[in-house]
């Protein structure tokens, strides 16, 4: 009797199925693996036309016939805009996917390296480097690069110990803690740029608000090699990420080793946030706008935010460095400044939103 | 104790804060394809007790055994696919869909790489069809009544496929006709695939009959254990509630639990 009620349910069921894979207009989503296909075969396109909008923009005019036989108009397109081109690509990449990270492992949509401080922190640490004129290098590392990863990673224990109780992640501490030790940061930032002499406290402010000129391909590679495998370990933590970002407990009892699996996405964050703070500067909220974007057109599956976020965020940062080389015309507006003027607002109507789920 | 005990929990001991045991010398069996209620006064550790059992908790002393193995030497994926646990609340942040959240539980039965295949979403069709919520599937659990998200986390559960369920007062918030449901899918799972339940709850009638054993907890530590019949009876009641004005009856082979006004 009571096996015959399921049977009855599962038959009821087959039967809609079938209905609803022929009436396909009114069907079932597609799965995710075909959505995530369809998103990318979107996005990889809109990333190679972003690429070509960003070779184009500057202030010189540069167009096919040039390139055949002015010596100048190479140097300018491959010296100086691709490297450019793809450092905004690979950063906003990063940003976007660290930030979807964040906002699925804190279950917090305003959560971003931004928003959470390591930006901040990473850029303390950096500009403490700066000021003491540190070119050196440890092992082959920048010092640079050092002291923002120490930033970084500093600022992220220090939120997480501060929003986090027991099982829970208080989204207002997290938020707050956040915006306490970017202020603490750039209180830093401003006591080291007072002391240091008027080069390099002009060298930190050009760094700080997110440029990404004079950059060569050997910065480039270098940074790639931590990079790629930073994104992978990331990526890789997608399945873990989506269930996470449902509910922390039920996570857990589903296999997910919570502690180890957040301890992984702390590490490799401010490892990928610090690579980025080091050379970008503290370009703020890529890593908050682009999550959203990429929910709102592909929708919730974190297998396909994270991927999704990884090919937006260089698109986005990529246009935004190209409306920062072109608005001003001859002169240059720093990339951070665009993010800003951009995220800030968003970020505001954002919490409004979120106001209405969760007051 | 039972040799046949699927779940087997000795002295446990458990503080969140030093110094202040939630759970002190509880004790408790459950055999394989037993139904289990575990009730108890507000704050007497009943949650605790449960995220113990289901590893979410790590106990400072005692042992719990699980299918005549050290719960703590199971591994975790293995485990995932032999409790499934219903928390007693779920925040919902982001708008996930209710099928979205219950594919969630075909992932134990996954590799990390993969996505669910056509069998998982079928199956994740199928829980929400049993606990009567497949015109969800598609909504956002943001969206979502308090009972309907209880429901979509009992679906998940289910979709997860475990031989042994812990649920942590899943009818807190469902109507009338959805928590008789819920205990009717649960009878039914428990005689077509052997299910075992463990469930706190403070609905107390619906335990009698239908149940095979209820654990009192009380301050920390199982303080009557029994059937149904045994343990819901005035005297006991009054004890375990601190409450002279609970009534008991049995009427039409049920037991009826009430405090009077």
């Amino acid at each position: 009797m009571i096996g015959h009620n399921i049977d009855a349910a599962r038959e009821r069921l087959k039967a809609s199925r079938s209905a609803a894979r022929k009436n396909s207009a009114g069907g079932a989503q597609p799965s995710a693996k075909k959505r995530r296909r369809r998103a990318l075969a979107i996005l990889l396109p809109v990333l190679g036309g972003a690429a070509m909008l960003g070779l184009w923009a500057g202030y010189r005019e540069i167009n096919l016939a040039m390139l055949r036989n002015d010596e100048l108009a190479r140097n300018i397109l491959f010296r100086l805009r691709l490297p450019r081109v793809v450092m905004a690509g690979i950063i906003g990449a990063t940003l976007a996917l660290v930030g979807a990270a964040l906002q699925a492992m804190f279950r917090n949509p305003l959560s971003d390296p931004f928003t959470l401080g390591v930006s901040g922190g990473g850029a303390f640490g950096a500009s403490v480097a700066i000021a003491l004129g540190w070119g050196a290098r440890v092992s082959g590392m920048p010092l640079v690069f050092l002291a923002a990863f120490a930033g970084a990673a500093g600022s992220v224990v220090i939120v997480y110990r501060i929003a986090r109780t027991g099982l829970v992640v208080l989204p207002g501490a997290l938020l707050l803690s956040g915006v306490v030790l970017n202020l603490i940061a750039s209180a830093g930032v401003l006591t080291v740029q007072y002391m240091t002499d008027p080069t390099r406290s002009l060298q930190i402010l050009r760094w700080l608000m997110g440029g990404l000129d004079a950059i060569g391909f050997g910065v480039i590679w270098r940074m790639l090699a931590f990079l790629i495998p930073g994104w992978f370990g990331l990526l890789a933590l997608s399945r873990d990420l989506q269930l996470l970002a449902v509910d922390q407990e039920t996570a857990a009892s589903l296999g997910v080793n919570v502690q180890r699996c957040e301890r992984l996405i702390y590490a490799v964050s401010s490892l990928l946030v610090a690579v980025t703070v080091s050379v970008g500067g503290a370009i703020g909220f890529v890593g908050l706008i682009v999550p959203h974007m990429v929910r709102l057109l592909f929708g919730q599956d974190l297998r396909i935010v994270l991927p999704c976020s990884l090919v937006l965020g260089a698109v986005f940062l990529i246009l935004a460095d190209a409306v920062a080389r072109t608005v001003l015309g001859q002169a240059e507006l720093p990339v951070g400044a665009v993010t800003g003027i951009l995220g800030g607002p968003f970020f505001l109507w954002l919490l409004r939103r979120e106001q209405q789920y969760s007051a | 104790m039972s040799g046949d005990a699927l779940v087997e929990a000795r002295g446990l001991r458990f503080s969140y804060a030093a110094g202040r045991p939630v759970i002190c010398g509880a004790s408790l069996a459950l055999r394989a394809g037993a139904m289990g209620a575990l009730i108890g006064p507000n704050g007497c550790g009943k949650s605790t007790l449960i995220r113990l059992l289901a590893r979410l908790l790590t106990p400072s002393l005692g042992d719990i055994q699980f299918g005549g193995m050290p719960l703590s030497s199971i591994n975790q994926r293995v485990l995932a696919k032999q409790i499934g646990y219903v928390p007693q609340t779920t925040s919902r942040t982001f708008p996930f869909t209710a099928l979205e959240v219950v594919l969630t539980g075909r992932s134990p039965h996954i590799s990390r790489f993969q996505f669910e295949s056509n069998r998982d979403v079928e199956k994740a069709r199928a829980a929400l069809e049993t606990v009567g919520i497949s015109h969800l599937a598609q909504r956002p659990v943001t969206e979502l009544s308090g009972g309907e998200g209880q429901l979509v986390s009992v679906a998940r559960a289910l979709a997860q496929e475990p031989i042994c369920l812990l649920l942590d007062e899943p009818s807190a918030s469902l109507d009338l006709k959805h928590r008789a449901g819920l205990i009717r899918t649960l009878f039914e799972l428990r005689s077509r695939t052997g299910l075992t339940v463990l469930m706190v709850t403070h609905d107390l009638s619906l335990l009698d009959p239908g149940f095979d054993i209820v654990f009192a907890l009380n301050r920390g530590t199982v303080a009557t254990r029994g059937l149904p019949s045994e343990v819901l009876c005035d005297s006991v009641l009054r004890d375990l509630y601190s409450d002279r004005h609970i009534r008991t009856r049995r009427v039409e082979g049920r037991t009826f639990v009430w405090s009077e006004v």
